[in-house]
């Protein structure tokens, strides 16, 4: 069964998820996750029981999602309403970055737009911006994500930008690998070339 | 525009110096070929395919050879899009020797464009592979001396494309690159496959339309050792005659693409001659080089101008944000595309005819 999800982790590496659910809000996220579980091993019971009625069950599990889901999206909206109203506003520009060339005190990077599609463009950034824990990544070929926007604090209005190299847990480094394999052999499989 | 049947056509298409460059081929007889490809990234449509369109070509019937010269993103976006439409072409690149080798680092590359949701230039080849295996086609190999296309105008004229490259220790040599590329990068999703050793694996086509002749120099390098590059060319090809009265020099004009015999042993006195800028970074060609085409042709065009300073801008952005880019990296910049476009025409029976030459976009005459 796919792992359910409650909260996008990544929303608390980045400055936008600085201010934390509060107990109340966990609570509700909480339980709407094994409200949601529940529902689903109860549909797979049934589904065992009555295997001719398939349609009624997915349709049962369909409604029980969207009570969920209904409720996961009133905590974030009412998060995000929260922060506004307090001392928060976000306006960011993400990039994915592949780096080029490393010199001495800084690196120079491909960088691909991610919220307009269409050119490249090719940033320059100090070494010293990026986190010690993430130096071993700064390597030729290495992809990053960069992002910049603004941060309220008390009325101050603070810029922000945030360089993150993508870790990958060993089980999707495996699963890569795998793929790896598997797709350039699927890929010469059946294929004619000329000797 | 319908072309006449005897006459041949070689249109260059740039991009600006980073999004690529594709040349078009008239042999004559309405056969077409088609050497690389690129896009528009704005648009991301193909524009070999978007210019044989708008003069009118029947794609699907008429374009009888595709080659890929290498495997660099520059020399390939858009084929696959190119390839599905052209069913009547034949598909050809630098031969594959080691084939598990090579598919091996093709499963891996996709792999790290999925991870990143990004597209590899493998992503494009392997879209190719599925229509060849979906028409029963064969990936045919390009290699030193060896015909990929011929086309009879009459009795005793013909239109062909010729590879002088890669030789067989050049595909050697790159396969041993593959091999420890794997090694270095294989075993990280989060690190994309940096090559950056010469190529010498990239075809010079040499293209034979009816009565004249015109030499194709893709990315090719050159090397002291006479089993690569340019050298391997001069020193030991069967086809090669000094003929080419219409000349591209390897590697967007740059030195190590050049070499002084590829001016006394394959081209006439005084060729017209084209060129692709890079503006990614390095600048090519250099001052030095352009002086150096300049010296050897009357007339020498390029897709676009080698942009120094007006490269300097990043994007157009809400200026808040601008901001605090400019805040926090050294430096950005975008990556312009332009389109420029060099058509040279030429009679295909006439053995005095000269090129006619045809210039939109960008694309500029230097001289």
């Amino acid at each position: 069964m796919e792992e359910i999800q409650a909260i996008d982790t990544t929303l608390s590496d980045h400055w936008a998820g600085n201010n934390e659910l509060t107990r109340s809000e966990e609570k509700e996220v909480a339980k709407a996750t094994s409200l949601f579980l529940r529902s689903v091993s109860d549909e797979i019971e049934n589904f065992h029981e009555d295997q001719e009625d398939k349609e009624s069950t997915f349709k049962s599990t369909k409604r029980n999602e969207h009570k969920i889901s209904e409720i996961e999206l009133k905590n974030y909206h009412s998060k995000f309403n929260i922060l506004t109203a307090r001392d928060y506003s976000i306006s960011s520009q993400k990039w994915i970055g592949i780096i080029e060339e490393i010199f001495l005190d800084t690196f120079k990077a491909k960088l691909i737009d991610q919220s307009r599609e269409g050119t490249f463009e090719i940033g320059e950034f100090d070494i010293e911006d990026v986190s010690p824990d993430d130096k071993d990544f700064l390597i030729q070929g290495g992809v990053f994500y960069w992002s910049v926007g603004y941060e309220m604090v008390n009325g101050q209005r603070k810029g922000q930008s945030i360089l993150r190299f993508k870790r990958t847990a060993s089980l999707e480094t495996d699963n890569y690998f795998g793929k790896g394999f598997d797709t350039g052999a699927a890929l010469l499989e059946g294929l004619d070339l000329e000797k | 525009m319908k072309l006449g049947q005897n006459v041949g056509e070689i249109t260059l298409l740039g991009t600006g110096g980073g999004y690529g460059e594709s040349i078009v081929i008239h042999l004559g007889n309405n056969e077409w070929a088609v050497i690389d490809s690129c896009i528009n990234p704005n648009t991301k449509e193909c524009l070999p395919l978007q210019y044989l369109n708008s003069i009118g070509v029947d794609v699907s019937k008429d374009v009888k050879c595709i080659l890929i010269t290498h495997w660099h993103n520059d020399h390939i976006k858009g084929i696959s899009s190119l390839f599905e439409k052209a069913e009547s072409a034949n598909f050809f690149a630098g031969q594959i020797i080691q084939q598990e080798l090579f598919f091996t680092f093709v499963g891996f590359d996709l792999q790290k464009a999925q991870t990143h949701n990004s597209v590899a230039s493998t992503t494009e080849f392997s879209e190719c592979v599925k229509i060849l295996k979906s028409r029963k086609g064969q990936l045919k190999k390009a290699v030193v001396d060896r015909n990929l296309h011929t086309t009879k105008l009459s009795d005793d004229t013909f239109s062909y494309i010729n590879a002088l490259s890669p030789s067989d220790f050049a595909i050697e040599t790159f396969e041993k690159n593959l091999a420890n590329l794997i090694k270095k990068y294989g075993h990280n999703p989060n690190v994309k496959f940096q090559k950056k050793s010469p190529n010498h694996n990239s075809v010079v086509a040499v293209i034979r339309l009816g009565q004249h002749t015109a030499l194709m120099g893709a990315d090719l390098e050159t090397s002291n050792d006479n089993r690569l590059g340019w050298l391997n060319i001069l020193d030991h090809s069967q086809n090669k005659d000094k003929a080419s009265s219409l000349f591209k020099p390897a590697h967007h004009g740059s030195e190590n693409g050049n070499h002084e015999r590829i001016w006394d042993e394959l081209l006439i006195k005084n060729p017209i001659t084209e060129i692709t800028p890079y503006n990614k970074g390095t600048k090519l060609p250099s001052i030095n080089m352009l002086g150096l085409f300049t010296d050897n042709s009357d007339r020498v065009f390029i897709t676009s101008p080698v942009i120094g300073q007006r490269l300097g801008k990043p994007k157009k952005r809400e200026k808040r944000i601008e901001k605090v880019i400019n805040r926090f990296a050294k430096k950005i910049e975008e990556q312009k595309f332009e389109y420029g476009q060099i058509t040279c025409r030429i009679d295909l029976l006439d053995k005095k005819a000269s090129w006619k030459i045809d210039i939109q976009g960008t694309a500029l005459e230097i001289n």
